[in-house]
């Protein structure tokens, strides 16, 4: 999905930015500062935000209301959602007294979500500068939601305005499960990225200081709150979108487990440990690193620790860890989830 | 309705273990306990007015259960003295198989009841988790430390150890919460916990030498 807050998004944003420019034949207000007044682009915005695209949820009735007779059952209200980088969503919601502009968390969110599949979801682009009118009038849901998008309709209805937008080449239908795929995707594998990195300075370092500093960023990036967030939401919604959870697996917990199952192969290959089923150790590791972490995450209790109470869980889980396959034992295990350790100078 | 549970409910007089009992034989990992605890209650063949009768309300019903595994695994951390290193490798071991085998099966059923039942109070949310994971957690702790006085264990932090076993232990529950469960085979979870177990109590033996 195409959003401006996204780190490649950002950073063309910025170039075009130094590039562009106030457009010529522009007349600014007396009184505006000199540098506003330098950013107004050619629309008269200060900023300039390429076009996104919003998730259009067209959606039957909640509570029963008196004119629900007069439109289509599927398609009594409309709604604007927007997921963001951090795996939150925008919701923009026309009520009869307001006009609902808020962040909500992702298992908010895919109630709203559940809410646009009752319906039918849309994905369509906003229109920069937009061709809409501020005098149509009657502010209902299909023209305030149409109005977001800037388009230029003359429906009064969410039916009609869905018929008006599906005729667009460029809106796509979606479905929850692949909205959430898409997300989590994204969230999740930029988290694991930049906690499983490492950096050119770091690969002088022994294999116990990079085992720690790895500990240390898996658990800073698990108690991110947004991460936090999506990952109760993959719990939660396993049932009924599987593939989102199995998503969030797949870019989490198993690429931590691929990072450390490489790093315990190099080491044992460099001779600091001996390890007969590196992918074994990798997830014991990640467990005890864990500790009650991440069932008090998905319970939404407990006190987040501090960057020293991280930094000495990483230490302790290493050394525990370390010590344990460096122990004099007779390897045992015969399954493939074992861990086997050979007697010291066998 | 299922038979234990008829007789909880005919005898007059509530019996909470009878109900327990019946309610645990149909908690397994079915994720549509995700939507609350009408399946389970379906499956029991009992209604949400027999667990008002029998336990006052549902989220006493839901800490009771919590409490019942819990009791299950603490029972088996009395070992009375610990002498030597396998003597606690044996306790920690019988105590791990438990556990795993919770972890694998009932328990992925009882953390989703609370995940979809606690996401209406977080005050249900505290009371599971101190009936369970944290009287667990304080069983398992004091069971270290004094392995630790007796000179058998080299801990710095019980309280930090045994989050780190009880996070291996767990390691089922969170594989089978995102649809990755693990295998079940009586020998293959013998092998993995006695694995872990010895990952532990080596690494924790280990810093004394």
């Amino acid at each position: 999905m195409t959003t401006s807050d996204e780190n490649g998004g950002h950073r063309e944003e910025w170039f075009r930015r130094k590039e562009g420019g106030r457009a010529r034949g522009q007349k600014v207000v007396r009184g505006v500062p000199p540098d506003l007044a330098n950013s107004i682009d050619e629309n008269g915005s200060l900023v300039t935000v390429p076009p996104a695209d919003w998730i259009i949820c067209f959606v039957p009735g909640l509570q029963a209301q008196w004119w629900h007779r007069f439109v289509p059952s599927k398609h009594k209200h409309v709604f604007a959602m927007r997921p963001t980088s951090s795996g939150s969503w925008i919701l923009v919601e026309p009520w009869w007294t307001r006009l609902m502009v808020t962040v909500l968390p992702p298992a908010d969110a895919v109630r709203y979500l559940r809410w646009g599949a009752m319906g039918n979801i849309l994905r369509v682009r906003e229109n920069v500068p937009g061709r809409a009118s501020q005098l149509r009038g009657w502010f209902n849901c299909a023209v305030l939601t149409a109005f977001i998008l800037g388009r230029r309709t003359w429906t009064w209805t969410p039916h009609g305005l869905f018929r008006r937008l599906l005729k667009e080449d460029g809106t796509r239908s979606e479905e929850v499960q692949d909205l959430l795929v898409e997300q989590f995707s994204r969230v999740v594998k930029q988290h694991s990225s930049s906690a499983l990195a490492i950096g050119a300075d770091q690969t002088s370092m022994s294999f116990e200081e990079l085992l720690t500093i790895i500990a240390r960023n898996m658990i800073e990036a698990m108690l991110t709150p947004s991460l936090l967030e999506i990952y109760y939401t993959a719990v939660l919604e396993a049932d009924r979108y599987p593939d989102a959870t199995r998503i969030f697996a797949r870019e989490g917990p198993e690429r931590a487990i691929a990072v450390l199952t490489r790093m315990f192969k190099k080491a044992a290959d460099d001779g600091d440990i001996e390890l007969h089923d590196c992918e074994a150790a990798a997830h014991r590791f990640l467990a005890m690193l864990h500790g009650d972490m991440r069932l008090q995450g998905l319970l939404q209790i407990g006190r987040l620790p501090t960057p020293s109470q991280m930094d000495l869980r990483a230490r302790a889980t290493v050394k525990t860890f370390l010590n344990g396959v460096r122990a004099r034992r007779v390897p045992h295990v015969r399954e493939q989830q074992s861990l086997s350790v050979r007697r010291v100078g066998e | 309705m299922t038979e234990s549970f008829g007789r909880a409910r005919h005898s007059g007089q509530p019996d909470k273990g009878a109900v327990l009992d019946a309610v645990s034989v149909h908690l397994d990992r079915d994720e549509r306990l995700l939507s609350g605890i009408d399946p389970l209650l379906e499956r029991c063949g009992c209604t949400k007015r027999d667990i008002l009768t029998t336990f006052g309300s549902v989220d006493d019903f839901l800490v009771a259960l919590a409490g019942r595994y819990a009791d299950q695994l603490t029972d088996l951390l009395r070992p009375g003295d610990i002498r030597a290193l396998d003597v606690a490798r044996d306790v920690l071991k019988q105590f791990g198989l438990a556990a795993w085998k919770n972890y694998t099966t009932t328990l992925v059923g009882l953390v989703r009841l609370i995940i979809a039942e606690g996401a209406r109070s977080q005050n249900l949310r505290d009371r599971v988790y101190e009936a369970g994971p944290t009287r667990v957690s304080k069983a398992l702790c004091e069971f270290l430390a004094h392995a630790r006085d007796s000179g058998v264990l080299d801990i710095a932090d019980p309280s930090l150890a045994t989050e780190q076993l009880m996070g291996v232990l767990r390691e089922p529950l969170y594989q089978a919460l995102l649809l990755h469960p693990m295998a079940e085979a009586a020998a293959e979870r013998t092998d993995i916990v006695a694995a872990a177990i010895d990952l532990f109590l080596d690494g924790c033996a280990g810093r004394r030498s």
